[in-house]
């Protein structure tokens, strides 16, 4: 081979690698569409996501430091968003668990505040987008509020005001509560409920693994 | 083997990834569940997942354009042809492996359709350099 043509080869191939590479970049952006759009149009109502009257229920029992929901979050919860919350299927149930440090407390509390405004998931896509390390003291005053000022449609104001009111430490306690009672010992944990009984899915689970358990649910 | 029966190979590889994306792009425009061989349910699952289409432009229409392409390659004698063979073909393995990860590993669910392609763009890269050798003296 001349020099010529090894040099082609050589540029050809780091040509190839960069639109490879931009394929894959574009193949990521494609979906998430950010909160905005991944919960365009469906009702929020406090932890809840979706119809009430949808006939699956999938409570999760999350931690919001927890690197595997966080895992959940990015790669699994938008196709379950599309696929059945959008089309009023599943209604999603967060239930905040603050168990691993005192990042866990604080990144609870924000997201439940924003659930008052009916901003709990928007808020919560952006904690998991913006997950720091366990216990590395990453939820500082400024990175939750930061968030809340990116999550359209919340009054920052509001939220300040709500993180400390009452009904926030009740919510987390009840979640605590509504975990024990469920067994649930790890997270995230999905207990997907309806009218064909229920089941119990652990850990970041892929979307074939909610497909299934759906289906089995959701035959009465 | 001949640089002529090399392009031979590479248009039978071409053709049969075409009918495959082909395939998969219209059941995907169509809505329609691909036949998936044996009792799982994956071909639908990855078709339905957020991965199958790139801003809203299915991948499998991506493959239909590696495929012309290597096609065009191979029905074109030279260097130049064979050299862009090999940058489609290099192109679609790596996003090829990419796709399989994302089967693998977080879609959790394995598209026969999608797999028999990654293993024609594999074939496809080997034919293409193997001829590339011979023509580039």
């Amino acid at each position: 081979m001349q020099k010529g043509t090894k040099r082609l080869v050589v540029a050809m191939a780091v040509v190839a690698v960069a639109v490879a590479g931009l394929l894959v970049v574009l193949s990521q952006l494609g979906g998430a569409g950010g909160s905005q759009e991944m919960f365009a149009g469906i009702p929020q109502d406090g932890t809840r996501l979706g119809r009430e009257e949808a006939p699956v229920t999938i409570s999760l029992y999350e931690d919001f430091q927890c690197p595997a929901c966080g895992q959940f979050a990015r790669e699994t919860l938008p196709e379950v968003v599309e696929r059945y919350v959008k089309p009023g299927e599943v209604k999603l149930i967060s239930e905040t668990l603050a168990f691993l440090g005192p990042d866990s407390i604080s990144t609870g509390r924000a997201a439940i505040a924003a659930g008052e405004q009916d901003r709990y998931w928007n808020y919560a896509y952006l904690l998991f987008e913006n997950q720091g390390g366990e216990n590395s003291g990453y939820a500082t005053e400024e990175f939750l509020t930061n968030l809340a000022e990116e999550t359209q449609g919340l009054d920052v104001g509001e939220w300040e005001e709500a993180r400390d009111a009452p009904f926030v430490e009740e919510e987390l306690e009840a979640a605590q509560q509504r975990a024990s009672s469920e067994g649930v010992q790890a997270t995230p944990t999905l207990v997907v409920s309806g009218p064909g009984g229920e089941t119990t899915l652990r850990g970041a689970v892929p979307i074939s693994e909610v497909e299934k358990a759906v289906e089995e649910v959701r035959a009465g | 083997m001949s640089e002529r029966a090399l392009r031979g190979l590479l248009a039978a590889v071409a053709v049969a990834g075409l009918l495959v994306s082909a395939y998969l792009t219209w059941s995907q425009l169509r809505g329609v569940a691909p036949i998936c061989v044996g009792s799982g349910s994956g071909c639908q699952t990855v078709q339905t997942s957020r991965y199958a289409q790139i801003m809203g432009f299915p991948v499998a229409a991506l493959g239909v354009l590696a495929y012309a392409g290597l096609l065009l390659s191979a029905a074109i004698r030279g260097e130049r042809s064979a050299l862009f063979g090999l940058f489609v073909a290099l192109v679609s393995v790596l996003f090829s492996a990419y796709l399989t990860y994302l089967e693998l590993f977080v879609i959790g669910a394995i598209c026969q359709w999608c797999l028999a392609s990654a293993v024609l763009v594999v074939a496809a890269l080997i034919l293409t350099a193997l001829r590339l050798g011979r023509t580039a003296k």
